[in-house]
């Protein structure tokens, strides 16, 4: 499998931390590409459906620290995903929800995954932002960018609006996983109490950096 | 008296007359014609003598002539009718000639009509023949078409069928992988948490060394822990008081917790350590270990914890024990009461720490075994509730009625929050991630989409529904029915059904259940006469037939999740323990 391929290639120092990302939404919405831009930082020739999940890796480095971004590419489709949603939840991380700005239904089953992410029992603490995919076909747009801001307030979200496709956005597909990234140490510093049950602390740590952590479009 | 002599005179008279008359023939002949000849000549002068003859009659001349002129009248008339007549005739001809001239004109048309018809006719009867021939060669296309399209329809379904396969390998496999890195994830934490323990004890050591100098370092951490300690406590019910213990003990001990954390009283995360439990193979039971009256009156519930050899037992007689196996013997290890009439079903969760058992006192009834916090009751129900389910998110549980409503409830807030109106008597439910399946008195399962509560596909059986059972990988359902037969349907395929019988197999009562091994190759279920049959998935073979430890009708099975020992409970209080050693 592809996927297998990916990771043994890369297994990170043990004492290095993984966030476990889950990046999920509608099928067809672009979520293999964004992660796959992400880890390969290129836009794939082509992707078939995700079946189950892939997952992609990436190394990164921030504040000195090395850190494995840990990538779970979702499938979109039900019948892919019913027997592995399970999986999906335990221990992540962080969400990215995608949506595609040109598929109105895409952006309308968001709150289906919200709550599908309420009902495996995920805090607020766990940090979530929402991701308006394909924005390369902008004319085409169905979901203008005030509503979709509107809805990830809502959902106290930060709202990014990018393409996993135009060569221009490489930078900024990266600084979206990054912000994540950056997020994620940043709520769980290496302070000894906070070890075990880091994510425990969370919501404390997240209203203080709230202003810190805005949308960047 | 007569006179013969005059006869005799006749006679000769007579003779000599015809003897004598033919010599006079001719004469007589030729004399008839010398008087016609004088007649004539008689009547010949009398017309010559005419007038001087009719000159003395005058009277008598004149009425001949009167006569005369009348017949002559008479005659012109009809002479005139007659030429009329003629006339009138003369004309019919003409006008039946002109008619005649224009039939035959007419039969000309028509023969000329004719001949082009027939002319036609033969030409519509090539074309017949023609499109007869036509069609004969496209029946045949078409039949071969359609044999062609039946083989690639089936080529179609196998290869679906296999694609199908693919597809669940793959699925089955991206599970495992998934799996394999969150484990991972999690033994990476691990090592991370115990090499930073170290570190903690290492400057533990530090402050007794050195208070003074590691002092404001030193109280940073253990504020942040003040400030933790009420959040964790709180949402962790399973925890014992450890708000005391050394700080060391304390995340140590929340390393076994971690798998339990969460931030709801029954986190999915529970859920999580339960499939690690797999059972890889059940072991046939051959003999009975130990036999035990366990309750006062009939069981009608047995079932094995989903993490241990703990097992519980719900009678008749309201209450649920609780049997560990030790040394091959049951041994009571307590018993849950609350329940005020008798137990009809029991479930474990996966974590194997919550009980939820159904009764006839139209409720269900929730209990912790590792805390000592009270039951809670889910009352709401019109009649007795035949099953009590987790869902799957653990969070919410399902109960199907003899109301005929199935209700799903949220176990934080003790409180129905959905109910299915089913049409019929609920007998049991069971629930997968996507599904509520219930089974019913009407013949049929029952499939609801647990969002939606909309019934997505039933089953028909031949008979009531008595239990159901999901395979450990839940894609097979087990259901028993009152018509002696347990049916295993593929849950996405709801057409694949296998039926399992066997001689002598009956079912005891309307809720005997039948259950899958943990492993889901085999399926046990006990029968009215006190054996316990156990048949092989994958063969459709019934595997063996323990009987002659029950006396009377069996009603519920059990398999350990180990897969080494089976439980049979029956109506009259006897439970007794199965193993192949």
């Amino acid at each position: 499998m592809e996927t297998s391929v990916e990771l043994t290639g890369s297994l990170p120092p043990p004492r290095s931390r993984i966030f476990k990302i889950i990046v999920i939404g509608d099928s067809g919405v672009g979520k293999t590409c964004l992660t796959y831009r992400f880890c390969a930082g290129k836009f794939p020739d082509k992707t078939e459906a995700t079946i189950g999940v892939d997952f992609r890796e990436k190394a990164i480095e921030i504040d000195g620290e090395k850190i494995k971004v840990q990538l779970w590419d979702t499938a979109g489709q039900e019948r892919f995903r019913k027997s592995m949603v399970q999986h999906y939840y335990r221990n992540v991380h962080a969400i990215v929800f995608v949506y595609d700005i040109t598929n109105a239904a895409s952006f309308q089953s968001l709150p289906a995954w919200i709550e599908e992410c309420r009902q495996h029992s995920l805090g607020q603490d766990v940090p979530r932002i929402l991701v308006g995919n394909k924005c390369d076909l902008r004319g085409a747009a169905k979901v203008p960018t005030d509503v979709a801001q509107k809805f990830a307030d809502s959902h106290s979200m930060p709202l990014f609006e990018t393409s996993a496709k135009s060569p221009g956005d490489n930078d900024h597909v990266e600084a979206i996983f990054m912000t994540v990234a950056h997020k994620l140490k940043s709520q769980k510093p290496l302070v000894l109490s906070q070890i075990p049950g880091g994510r425990d602390v969370a919501p404390l740590k997240q209203t203080e950096e709230r202003g810190a952590f805005t949308c960047a479009c | 008296m007569a006179d013969p002599w005059k006869h005799h005179i006749i006679h000769q008279l007579k003779l000599r007359d015809r003897t004598q008359k033919i010599m006079f023939q001719e004469v007589i002949r030729s004399y008839v014609t010398l008087l016609e000849k004088s007649n004539q000549r008689i009547l010949i002068a009398q017309g010559i003598l005419g007038s001087a003859a009719r000159v003395p009659s005058y009277t008598s001349k004149e009425s001949i002539v009167s006569e005369d002129e009348n017949k002559v009248k008479d005659l012109k008339k009809t002479n005139g009718e007659l030429a009329y007549k003629v006339v009138e005739l003369q004309q019919e001809i003409t006008i039946k000639a002109s008619i005649l001239d224009e039939q035959y004109t007419k039969m000309s048309e028509l023969k000329k009509q004719l001949e082009a018809a027939e002319c036609r006719f033969g030409k519509l009867q090539a074309e017949v023949v023609e499109v007869r021939d036509g069609n004969s060669r496209l029946k045949q296309e078409y039949d071969a078409l359609l044999r062609q399209h039946h083989t690639m329809d089936e080529k179609y379904r196998e290869e679906k069928m296999r694609g199908t396969e693919l597809l669940e390998d793959m699925i089955r496999q991206k599970q495992l992988a998934a799996a394999r890195m969150n484990s991972r994830n999690e033994k990476r934490v691990r090592a991370r948490v115990a090499g930073i323990q170290k570190t903690v004890a290492k400057e533990k050591v530090q402050e007794c060394v050195g208070p003074s100098d590691t002092l404001p370092t030193a109280t940073a951490p253990p504020k942040a822990k003040m400030d933790e300690q009420p959040k964790k406590t709180h949402p962790r019910p399973f925890r014992s008081a450890s708000a005391s213990s050394p700080r060391i003990l304390d995340s140590i001990k929340e390393l076994f917790d971690k798998k339990r954390r969460g931030n709801s009283v029954c986190s999915l995360e529970e859920d999580f350590c339960a499939p690690m439990r797999v059972c890889l193979v059940a072991r046939v039971p051959c003999r009975s270990l130990h036999v035990l009256d366990a309750h006062e009156q009939g069981i009608n519930a047995v079932r094995f914890s989903s993490s241990s050899n703990l097992l519980a037992t719900g009678g008749t007689d309201r209450v649920i024990k609780l049997w560990d196996i030790s040394a091959g013997t049951l041994q009571n290890r307590g018993t849950l009461d609350g329940s005020n009439e008798g137990i009809t079903s029991i479930e474990f969760d996966p974590t194997g720490t919550k009980i939820l058992a159904a009764s006839y006192d139209k409720s269900a009834l929730f209990w912790r075994l590792d805390s000592c916090s009270p039951k809670f009751t889910l009352t709401g129900h019109s009649r007795k509730v035949t099953a009590a389910k987790f869902k799957c998110s653990l969070r919410q549980v399902v109960t199907g009625s003899a109301d005929r409503t199935v209700k799903v409830w949220d176990l934080q807030r003790a409180a129905c929050i959905q109910t299915i109106e089913v049409i019929s008597y609920c007998s049991d439910v069971v629930c997968t991630e996507y599904f509520i399946i219930s089974g019913h008195y009407d013949r049929k399962i029952r499939f609801w989409d647990s969002r939606a509560a909309s019934c997505t596909q039933e089953i028909p059986l031949q008979d009531r529904v008595t239990s159901m059972d999901l395979c450990p990988d839940h894609r097979q359902l087990l259901s028993c029915s009152r018509d002696e037969s347990l049916q295993v349907v593929d849950i996405r395929m709801s057409s694949s059904r296998r039926s399992f019988r066997a001689d002598g197999f009956k079912c005891g009562s309307d809720n005997t259940k039948a259950i899958f091994s943990p492993d889901g190759s085999y399926l046990a279920a006990g029968s009215a006469d006190g054996a316990v049959y156990i048949w092989n998935v994958n063969t459709g073979n019934l595997e063996t037939c323990l009987p002659d430890k029950h006396n009377s009708s069996i009603n519920a099975v059990s398999w350990s999740v180990s897969g080494e020992y089976v439980v049979s409970v029956d109506k009259s209080r006897r439970a007794v323990l199965w193993s192949d050693i």
